[in-house]
């Protein structure tokens, strides 16, 4: 059996028509035998629970006696009993089947940790499932038995903290937190900062955005859930790169685009994190940004390197302070609705 | 002013004083309950912070443009931080309203408001406005030392969103944001290459979204659907009514411009569609997909009109007036698909196979009309075509209860035409993305105390877009913690990268690494210390052409920079006391020290009101731009009121 309950309620022999509709997985067929095969019931559940679940329709449902019921949860753990009336999945209790995929009214804390009833006889820790103790794929599966089919997690397993198994605990609390509650930029960046301080590190460089002054937090940029872009990177209008909400006036369309702004993003010359370079460049002087692109020598390299870039003209002498800085001139350098060369 | 505020700060006080007086009320309340309902929580209605004071900055020896530029914090009254939420006793409109504010008076001030009803709607509402000014020298044409390329721009969003039945298996949303800026700054009017001259120019933009879809959620299926759109508008005005000599030296310079009025108005459009899709149809795999369309267009009229001496661009011909029309749109039509398949065929064994494709075409169309000298119409088109694909599986297993590893590989392609460079004379260049990467991982937890992560990437190109991108590299990364004591906590964060493109003309040679520790200490019950250190040290060489001789050159860049910050916490009869800071300190291309010390003390003036002072103080410096070295003091001193 699956280390989640709820899944386990479905019925497999829809198994036939589900792939004729899944074109994109037709090669998991291979994996059918396997899995019906495999598919035995962890150590952490009892074995009616698992029978039951994967036959729903022949074997009976299980046994009360394998419930312990969440008022005999309260009997010892009476601390995490009342804190978790505040947190949101306490909603469980009131769900009615269809809701949830198995009806867990009056024993929500079996929801998470499955069937507690030889862990109240016995009151061994090793009956019952602690999601906070399992490997990270078993965990994670806990919380998708629920949450795999929402829009917040659309795209997690693409993400770093998806490939990484980053349990959904490390950042949300599941027997406390009060509902509905607001969190602060301070606060969201803090939770960030438990794995990625050396990234909060970065922020107290001289040019960065106002992170450390609480006017944005790491959610602004990044979605912590997951996404289609490295990084975990925010889109926004559709699919633009999340850095276009606030700096809306660089978005373009251009009737002449700066290419590596559409092909490589901001990153491509800022670092968006904090620098010691003036406007978050990646180099100490402009025009070294530009130039270690713009040096390609014509066409014939160009090919011959296969990258994007040419030289500037001769009358660039970059012996004089006015060449120094190139967006002295190429004032639009992020594109120009007027100018081929970027001036206006 | 400094009676008026002490004298609302007194108020406050007696606000705070009052609510005390208010809660014996609750017991009154409590018979009202008469069915026990052991399920409910029992809170105050009303819970919240306030924080309120007053900063004084002492001066600013060394250069007001860089302080502006990195603090610009100001002198006066502050609300720096409230935050409240409010449990409905009725439940009638509402469950449940929060809100959080922070820094009203400083540059950077935000709202939020959270506004739900279980089964019926939430309400979401976000506003933000940050000053971003930004008037450094170094940034400038040196030999100007003046405050050219300079922003003084007031940029502010307000985000709401309305959903309807959040927990419902339908829920439908509406959504609307307003991004908008306006200011001040400096830029540059250009007259081909004969010179360039700082003015004055207005900026003003705005961006409009809106969107709505509907989330319909079942037990093996999700999808949200989502049509949006956008207005834009962006209007700049440069102008000048004064006798400007530009960036040439004046001695012997011909050149030079009297009056400018040069406008820019853009107004642009744009439509969008969301698909987003997961189906679960068994315990064992998952799929989830999603196809963003966005399709922006952008009209744009250029209007210039401009008095002096100026040349004719690529000939001899001098002219006393300046007069240009110019008309330009541009389309963007933008798709990206993705799907990914989540296996998960045994218990402790995954395999997630990813797939996305990314597609968009600029085309942009400019006439011109150049009124003076002589009417001299043109044409030009240009357009940028893109295309990057991205292919991934791995595989995941739990060899044991604390080990996981992973292991697969990712396959980049792609293609990029865009208009090519004018010393080429072709109107465009093709570029092409080519990449293997393999791709490893573990993920160790031991003894309940140690935690490790690592990844590593092995990518080798045949192909890359532009001479700095991602070539032969390797990147690897270890996020480790480890509990040493219950009261003693280590973490370690390392990141190494190397990448390579040893083609001719290139020679990319680019290193990073940072290394950094970072340690919580709880030395007794009442003195707790955070502290962390952090390396980074960035080497990148790459070859260069110099323009004027066309001759080969290495463009070095280093840098080595040093963060260290450490916070002291030590909370003593009722009061708390905290002090540390940041420091930062590099050497390499741009060596520059940066100094943020601070210090808090915090003491109960009574039952939730309590007083605080903070001290703060930065200090910049650098050996390269002296000039634009400052320092500064800060004291803030106000009353936390807590209910």
């Amino acid at each position: 059996m699956r280390a989640n309950l709820f899944r386990n309620s479905r019925k497999t022999d829809s198994l036939p028509s589900a792939f004729a509709l899944v074109p994109l997985v037709l090669a998991s067929v291979a994996w059918t035998p396997l899995v019906i095969g495999q598919d035995k019931p962890s150590s952490n559940a009892p074995p009616q629970a698992a029978t039951t679940a994967q036959t729903p329709a022949a074997v009976p449902a299980p046994p009360a006696s394998i419930w312990a019921g969440a008022e005999q949860c309260a009997v010892c753990h009476e601390d995490i009993s009342k804190a978790f009336l505040r947190n949101r999945h306490h909603v469980i209790d009131k769900l009615a089947m269809g809701k949830t995929k198995e009806d867990f009214r009056g024993k929500v804390c079996e929801s998470c940790h499955g069937p507690g009833a030889k862990h109240a006889e016995s009151v061994d820790p090793k009956d019952i499932r602690q999601p906070a103790k399992l490997p990270g794929i078993e965990a994670t599966k806990i919380c998708q038995s629920c949450h795999f089919n929402s829009k917040t997690l659309n795209g997690r397993d693409m993400s770093a903290h998806g490939r990484n198994q980053v349990q959904c605990t490390t950042c949300h609390k599941i027997h406390t937190a009060p509902p509905r509650d607001v969190s602060t930029s301070k606060q969201v960046t803090q939770l960030c900062q438990g794995c990625h301080w050396s990234v909060v590190a970065e922020f107290k460089r001289p040019h960065h955005h106002p992170v450390p002054e609480e006017a944005m937090s790491c959610v602004d940029c990044h979605n912590p859930h997951g996404g289609s872009r490295l990084k975990q990177l925010k889109v926004v209008n559709g699919n633009e790169p999340g850095c276009l909400k606030c700096h809306g006036e660089k978005r373009g369309p251009f009737a002449f685009e700066h290419a590596p702004v559409k092909l490589e993003g901001c990153a491509a010359c800022h670092e968006p994190h904090g620098s010691a370079n003036p406007r978050m460049l990646t180099r100490h002087e402009e025009r070294f940004v530009c130039l270690e692109c713009h040096a390609n020598l014509g066409s014939s390299t160009a090919l011959a390197t296969n990258t994007n870039g040419g030289i500037p003209p001769a009358f660039h002498d970059l012996r004089s302070a006015r060449f120094n800085k190139c967006s002295t001139c190429h004032v639009k350098v992020h594109g120009s609705q007027s100018s081929r060369a970027l001036l206006r | 002013m400094k009676t008026l505020i002490i004298l609302a700060l007194a108020g406050t006080i007696g606000w705070a004083q009052d609510k005390p007086a208010a809660a014996p009320e609750a017991p009154k309340e409590a018979p009202k309950e008469e069915p026990k309902n052991e399920t409910k929580p029992v809170e105050e209605d009303l819970t919240g912070s306030v924080e309120v004071g007053y900063r004084i900055v002492g001066g600013v020896p060394g250069s007001l443009a860089t302080y502006r530029t990195f603090v610009n914090l100001g002198e006066g009254p502050r609300l720096l931080h409230l935050d409240f939420r409010y449990l409905s006793p009725t439940h009638k409109w509402f469950d449940t309203i929060s809100g959080f504010a922070s820094g009203w008076g400083d540059p950077y001030n935000m709202a939020r408001l959270n506004v739900y009803k279980e089964a019926a709607y939430q309400l979401d509402f976000d506003y933000r406005n940050l000053l971003y000014f930004s008037a450094l020298p170094s940034f400038a044409n040196p030999l100007l030392l003046g405050s050219q390329r300079t922003y003084d721009v007031n940029r502010r969003s307000f985000d709401t969103e309305l959903k309807i039945r959040p927990k419902a298996h339908i829920s439908p949303y509406l959504a609307w944001n307003r991004d908008w800026g306006s200011g001040t700054g400096v830029t540059d009017f250009v007259n081909g290459s004969a010179n360039e001259y700082p003015v004055f120019t207005a900026l003003n933009d705005r961006t409009d979204r809106y969107r709505g879809g509907a989330r319909i959620e079942y037990s093996t299926f999700h999808l949200t659907l989502e049509e949006g759109g956008t207005t834009f508008k962006d209007d700049q005005n440069a102008s000048t009514g004064n006798h400007n000599t530009g960036d040439r030296p004046p001695l012997g310079n011909p050149f030079y411009l009297d009056t400018l009025n040069q406008a820019y108005r853009t107004r642009g459009t744009s439509v969008y569609t969301q698909v987003l899709g997961s189906w679960s149809p068994f315990c064992w795999i998952g799929v989830n997909g999603q196809f963003l369309y966005s399709k922006p267009t952008i009209d744009s009229t250029l209007t210039e009109n401009a008095t002096g001496n100026f040349a004719v661009p690529g000939t001899l011909q001098f002219l006393t007036r300046y007069q240009d029309v110019l008309l330009s749109d541009a389309s963007q039509p933008h798709s990206t698909g993705l799907y990914t398949i989540d296996l998960h065929p045994w218990k402790h064994f995954r395999i997630l196979d990813s797939l996305l494709i990314d597609n968009f075409h600029t085309t942009g169309a400019a006439v011109l009309a150049d009124l003076t000298p002589k009417p001299k119409p043109g044409a030009y088109a240009d357009r940028l075509d893109y295309s990057y694909n991205r292919h991934q599986i791995e595989a995941q297993g739990d060899l044991a209860a604390w080990l996981t590893v992973r292991g697969g590989w990712r396959t980049v392609w792609g293609d990029a035409t865009i208009r090519g460079s004018q010393v080429s004379g072709l109107t465009s260049e093709t570029g092409s993305l080519g990449q293997q990467v393999l791709l490893l991982g573990a993920q160790v937890r031991a003894l309940g105390k140690l935690w490790v992560n690592t990844d590593f990437e092995r990518g080798e190109a045949s192909k890359a877009y532009f001479r700095t991108s991602l070539y032969d590299y390797t990147k690897a990364s270890m996020r480790a913690r480890y509990q040493l004591s219950t009261k003693w906590n280590v973490s370690w964060n390392s990141v190494w990268l190397v990448n390579q493109n040893p083609t001719s003309g290139i020679a990319l040679d680019f290193k990073h690494t940072q290394n950094g520790i970072s340690t919580l200490y709880l030395a007794s019950k009442t003195v707790s210390i955070l502290g962390d250190y952090y390396y980074s040290m960035l080497s990148s060489n790459i070859d260069y052409i110099i323009p004027q001789d066309g001759s080969a050159a290495i463009s070095r860049y280093r840098d080595n920079a040093h963060t260290t910050s450490a916070l002291i916490e030590i909370n003593k009869y009722k009061g708390k006391l905290s002090f540390g800071g940041s420091m930062f300190r590099s050497s390499g291309s741009r060596p520059s020290a940066y100094y943020q010390p601070q210090a808090r003390l915090s003491m109960p003036l009574r039952p939730h009101v309590g007083l605080f002072g903070e001290w703060r103080y930065c200090g910049y410096g650098e050996p390269f731009y002296l000039y634009e070295q400052f320092r500064n003091h800060q004291f803030t001193a106000g009353l936390r009121l807590t209910r």
